[in-house]
């Protein structure tokens, strides 16, 4: 049964991959077909007008000579051949991971092939989102369970507020907010970027390192940990009410066990995938956070593809934003069959 | 249903709503949203600052990056108040402007408008009594004449002859303020240089028949201004139309798409409603931001587009909801009664299923609200907004650009953010309450 449920999930998040990939390749389409044209014309001109002979010919002649160079120099770009052959070949590509070579940026290597320039970008927005969301999910844990104990405190609603609050706000406006905060009034912390300029060696790259992620992990972590406590807060306290949670009281459990034994323990499955949908609805806002820190991740290298208008990055940044977003889900999913138990067995919902 | 009936039971809604407190509190924040959506531009110096927010001439008078005038009340320096004099007086044929000086640092420019046609002279009237020839000669055409004073060669030369005069032969920084000596007492022509407040006649020897004159500051109006000069109270009023209108066009339609999509994937069986149930699915999984970047990026974008666009991509969690809700009428008796007596499917999709649900779509809808308002700032900030109206991201777009935060020209960043937080607060406060009273999952309970 597991199995099944396994196979069936992989295979539609392959499918909806698919149906993105086909998306964004009719879009990038469009935009390439009308770039290229222009490129081809004004390639032309520049050939026409340098062409000594050119001119010496009759009105007829020039205009055939024109149409076959634009004929030709369309096969040499491939726009000879129907739109929606050249869409379902970029999307072949896009999924076989070729994304070609930028038109304008360039990796800090030097290399101009797209890959490159996204597989630098990648492990740091890893690392930020990675870190942000493990101390975002453990600290609204704890403070959920503490809320869920205490419900009805001014504690309670104080996690409640806090938790509607954190999700009304742009996470890259508090990042702004930090920045005016932090580094420009009080100066404790970088204003943006990954590492020092000269870059420091040995453990003190590490420290560095450490310092300039700081403050983008702090927001991410501020916007995160409101919602996780607030949703765990909720699970707990219908667990909580539960039969078997007096019993195991009554039979003198420790009130510690009873809290992380036998309520998490019930509350998990559901806790993760909430937890996971605020996560992921939070990964958007996050790529963004990386602009207001200079932080060169992927969600920066949208904004420099952007101001390049570098449209082969923005292509491969997207497709490997989806993909992770897409697939990301798909496991979160499967841990949530794994976890329940009610799935586990078979039972329908 | 009839009148009555609905009549009733939006009594009794009410009456629940009513004691739900950060359910008024909301509905009270909404009513504030909505009256400065439609009103608030009227009461800002700058109407058409929403469609006007890229015409660099309707904002060429203000000072650049002004900090708001109430700074002034928590700082001991006094910084100077953008200042708009439209009231003149006429003596023997000079016409006199009275421009009240209280500040410790000189405006930064004196721009005059002028109507008239002829030849006039301009001077300046300290309190001291000295009086500093500006312009020997203005030519006043047909129609409103400018006037830059900070950028006339002969005024910066007038004021500099002055100073020298004053104080002997001293160096003149050419990237000093070049009025600053002719608002001083002491080193005229120094940083240090020591203000001479009081009243100064700003003087026009000549006929006119209008005009105004304007007194460039640093702090100015209710907000300040950004970079580009413009006013950011006026934008930030005038940004709240765009939220309004993608709140409330792209919530309902991908509500109301998902309601209906939901109620008839749970009311079909077999391979259509597996499929539909798929289609489900793979909205809900939608990757929107990265999405929503190509679009824009490609075809441009407008605030309707986008709204429409969200709305055709983002109804998964309501489908879901809706069927979900949808499962459980079905096996209710009055939906079998109903069969039973042939009623055809669409009537009993609308006349008997709908209903149940609607109460949830407009829960649902408040609840949206936020989450698409946050993804068209996000846009925006990325600088792919709609370039025909001001929006609140944009505004934080511009102040990224400028660096804002690295400047210290907290104005800019803190309240277009602050607008955002506020309305998709609001909307989660109504949306929140809503779903308590209405949503019929958690009635049940």
């Amino acid at each position: 049964m597991i199995g099944r449920i396994i196979v069936s999930r992989i295979l539609r998040a392959f499918v909806l991959l698919v149906i993105v990939v086909l998306f964004l390749s009719y879009v990038f389409g469009t935009l390439a077909e009308e770039r290229l044209s222009s490129q081809v014309l004004e390639e032309i001109g520049v050939e026409l007008r340098s062409n000594p002979s050119y001119p010496l010919l009759s009105n007829e002649e020039k205009l055939e000579f024109k149409t076959n160079l634009i004929n030709l120099k369309r096969t040499q770009y491939g726009l000879d051949k129907p739109f929606f052959t050249r869409v379902m070949q970029n999307a072949l590509n896009v999924i076989t991971l070729h994304f070609g070579d930028a038109l304008v940026l360039k990796s800090r290597s030097g290399s101009k092939s797209v890959s490159a320039i996204i597989l630098e970008a990648l492990p740091r927005t890893v690392i930020l989102f990675t870190t942000g969301s493990l101390i975002g999910i453990l600290i609204g844990l704890f403070l959920g369970l503490k809320a869920a104990q205490k419900s009805g405190t001014i504690f309670d609603r104080f996690i409640s507020g806090f938790a509607i609050l954190s999700r009304s706000l742009p996470m890259w406006w508090l990042g702004m907010l930090f920045i005016v905060a932090f580094s420009y009034y009080l100066k404790i912390f970088p204003s943006g970027g990954y590492i020092s300029l000269p870059p420091p060696s040995g453990i003190r790259y590490f420290l560095d390192f450490l310092y300039h992620l700081a403050l983008p992990l702090l927001t991410v972590v501020m916007v995160l940990f409101g919602s996780i406590a607030y949703l765990s807060r909720n699970l707990v306290l219908g667990t909580l009410q539960e039969d078997y949670i007096t019993v195991a009281r009554a039979k003198g459990v420790p009130e510690k066990r009873v809290l992380y034994g036998h309520v998490l323990r019930s509350t998990a499955p559901p806790l993760i995938t909430l937890s996971a949908v605020s996560l992921f609805g939070s990964f958007g806002g996050a790529l963004i956070s990386e602009i207001v820190f200079n932080w060169p991740g992927m969600g920066r290298l949208y904004w420099t593809a952007l101001e390049a208008n570098d449209h082969s990055v923005l292509l491969g940044n997207t497709f490997v934003t989806a993909f992770i977003y897409i697939v990301g889900i798909a496991i979160l999913d499967i841990t949530y069959g794994l976890l329940d138990p009610r799935i586990r067995s078979g039972e329908r919902r | 249903m009839n009148v009555q009936d609905i009549k009733e039971s939006l009594r009794d809604f009410w009456r629940e709503y009513r004691r739900i407190k950060s359910g008024m509190a909301g509905l009270i924040l909404l009513l504030i949203f909505i009256f400065f959506t439609f009103l608030g531009p009227m009461f800002t110096a700058f109407p058409e600052a929403g469609p006007r927010w890229r015409d660099t001439t309707y904002w060429m008078d203000n000072p650049r990056a002004a900090s708001p005038s109430w700074v002034n009340m928590f700082s001991s320096q006094k910084l100077c108040k953008h200042t708009i004099l439209e009231e003149y007086q006429v003596e023997n044929g000079i016409t006199i402007f009275k421009y009240d000086y209280p500040y410790d640092e000189p405006p930064s420019d004196i721009i005059l408008y002028l109507e008239g046609v002829g030849k006039c002279n301009l001077t300046i009237e300290r309190p001291d009594g000295e009086i500093i020839p500006l312009m020997d000669e203005l030519t006043l055409y047909s129609g409103e004449n400018r006037f830059v004073l900070a950028a006339s060669q002969e005024v910066k030369k007038n004021v500099r002859d002055f100073a020298i005069k004053r104080e002997g032969a001293s160096a003149y920084s050419p990237f000093m303020n070049p009025l600053l000596p002719i608002f001083s007492k002491e080193n005229l022509l120094s940083e240090e240089a020591i203000p001479l407040k009081g009243e100064y006649l700003l003087k026009i020897g000549g006929e006119i028949k209008g005009g105004r004159a304007i007194f460039s500051g640093s702090v100015f109006g209710v907000l300040g201004t950004d970079a580009g000069k413009r006013d950011l109270f006026a934008g930030i009023i005038g940004g709240a139309k765009a939220a309004f209108i993608v709140g409330f066009l792209a919530a309902p339609i991908a509500v109301i798409i998902g309601i209906f999509f939901g109620l008839i994937n749970g009311y079909t069986k077999g391979v259509k409603s597996e499929g539909m149930l798929m289609v489900n699915d793979f909205a809900y999984n939608l990757p929107l931001l990265p999405i929503l970047i190509v679009i824009s990026y490609t075809y441009g974008i407008t605030i309707i587009k986008f709204a429409l666009i969200y709305a055709l991509l983002a109804w998964g969690t309501t489908a879901r909801v809706s069927r979900s809700i949808a499962l459980q009428i079905k096996e209710q008796q009055y939906v079998e009664a109903a069969k039973a007596q042939g009623a055809s499917s669409a009537r009993i999709l609308l006349k008997h299923m709908l209903p149940a649900v609607m109460p949830y779509a407009f829960a649902q809808i408040a609840l949206a609200i936020p989450g698409v308002i946050l993804l068209e700032a996000s846009i925006s900030f990325l600088g792919l907004g709609d370039p025909t109206i001001a929006t609140w991201g944009q505004i934080l777009n511009d102040a990224q650009r400028a660096n804002a935060t690295l400047g210290g020209l907290w104005w800019w960043v803190i309240p277009p953010g602050l607008a955002i937080f506020f309305v998709a607060f609001t909307f989660f406060l109504v949306g929140t309450s809503l779903d308590t009273i209405l949503n019929p999952k958690l009635r049940v309970r």
